[in-house]
């Protein structure tokens, strides 16, 4: 839980400067908290084993404008070692908020869709409210506190074996995806033609305490296969996915766990191919939807999580894009490709990789 | 002997990152149980279409799924692990 003793608000305008109001927004400070707990184990400064115990979320105010304007806030993460950390996450954190926001002023007639906005946000001080019990039910359920399942490994070694596929921020957790995880998803995007078809992540969470550094390793991915819906923009995960997903996870035997999904989006296949525009055309396969940031943050809620998408498109051909929690929203991000081999002493030829900054994530 | 007012559970989210310990009463159904763990797991009842997000909970003892009509009582044991699975659609 999270405690926060200020309540924010965003003071909207046109993009020409008119007043729109000032509207109360309410924040969801847990991918923050579980994101600044993460950064803290990767700087060393958390221990690995211990589990977030408090966190406290205050505003950073503009140094020029001053009270009540904020330019970002500041967290303090205490584990239950009694270890501490302080971090910063930038204003950019309540551009979801801004989406809420600017829906309700369209519905409301204030603004037409795809109009450009400003926001700014401003912190009053308040009652703290993290702390407001759930109703007492003859049901009690705690949370049990969980440290990272993390495995011994040498960062410098798997990124050796690998080429960087964008650039990746330096407050993202590095990644590194094995090539036949990437070829796996492109065989079943294009085996699906239009329709979307996905899969999950998996593989080790690795510690470096050398470094020191946590990092991902994605070893290989599970597919959805008949179990899930597909359709031309949608992709279902029922009950019967997750039980398969979980049964081929238990029979590889490997200690690997889930890191996150993937999914393809190939439906301009059919939407683009009468369209005469295809020579000059930018469009990109390659986002998270709305939907897709919402099943992230349901099934994969924990910090180094991520999510692949496997665009495809008439105009630009099949493309990788990798999204992860950065500051705690879902955000595009560059990974390293690691190499591929059969064991036999002999690499298999290497296919280029062609990868594009995913569009239309969280806002991070 | 009388048998036990309530049990303990062991729930877990989709992608085992999350752990819960829920004390259960024996008389509850399942369907009861699932709402009220739901809601503490804070999970999302609705996808950002308004639509309801429906959980099944797969009893790994049995590598079943659980019926909202079962009683928990009768087909549950004391620490039993469930996992809460989501039917979620990406766009």
């Amino acid at each position: 839980m999270v405690k926060n003793c200020y309540r924010y608000t965003l003071v909207v305008y046109r993009e020409d400067g008119g007043p729109l109001g000032q509207y109360p927004v309410e924040v969801d400070w847990g991918p923050a908290s579980a994101w600044s707990h993460l950064a803290g184990i990767r700087q060393g400064r958390l221990s690995p084993g211990g589990s977030p115990a408090s966190a406290v979320v205050e505003p950073v105010f503009d140094t020029r404008s001053g009270q009540p304007y904020v330019a970002g806030v500041h967290l303090v993460i205490v584990d239950d070692q009694g270890e501490r950390f302080e971090t910063d996450v930038p204003v950019s954190y309540f551009a979801p908020a801004a989406d809420v926001v600017s829906e309700a002023l369209c519905k409301e007639g204030f603004l037409k869709a795809g109009e450009l906005f400003r926001y700014v946000t401003c912190a009053y001080p308040g009652e703290d409210d993290g702390a407001a019990p759930l109703a007492r039910t003859s049901i009690s359920v705690e949370e049990v506190a969980s440290p990272l399942p993390l495995r011994e490994a040498r960062l410098q070694t798997c990124t050796e074996r690998s080429e960087p596929i964008l650039t990746t921020d330096e407050v993202d957790i590095p990644v590194l995806v094995r090539r036949e995880v990437l070829r796996e998803a492109a065989q079943l995007s294009r085996r699906a033609g239009s329709l979307e078809t996905g899969g999950i992540l998996i593989g080790h969470l690795d510690i470096d305490r050398s470094v020191p550094d946590v990092f991902l390793e994605v070893t290989a991915q599970i597919p959805v296969g008949s179990h899930a819906r597909s359709e031309l923009t949608r992709l279902t995960f029922t009950a019967d996915t997750w039980s398969a997903v979980r049964d081929a996870l238990s029979l590889r035997k490997k200690k690997e766990i889930m890191l996150g999904w993937w999914h393809s989006h190939s439906y301009m296949k059919t939407t683009c191919k009468d369209c005469e525009k295809q020579q000059e055309c930018k469009a990109t396969a390659c986002f998270m939807s709305y939907a897709d940031v919402a099943l992230h943050k349901t099934c994969f809620p924990k910090a180094y999580s991520v999510a692949l998408v496997v665009g495809e498109t008439l105009c630009s051909g099949l493309s990788w894009a990798l999204f992860g929690y950065r500051y705690g929203l879902v955000s595009s991000r560059g990974f390293h490709l690691m190499k591929s081999g059969d064991g036999s002493g002999k690499a298999e030829p290497e296919e280029p990789v062609t990868s594009m900054k995913g569009e239309r994530d969280d806002g991070g | 002997m009388g048998k036990a007012e309530t049990i303990t559970l062991r729930v877990q989210d989709v992608s085992e990152q999350r752990e819960f310990v829920a004390d259960v009463p024996t008389e509850a159904t399942w369907g009861e149980a699932m709402a009220s763990i739901v809601k503490s797991m804070q999970l999302p009842t609705n996808t950002p279409d308004g639509e309801e997000t429906v959980y099944t909970g797969r009893l790994e003892r049995q590598g079943r799924h659980l019926h909202p009509s079962e009683v928990v009582g009768d087909v549950l044991q004391n620490e039993d692990r469930i996992v809460m699975q989501p039917e979620i659609t990406a766009g």
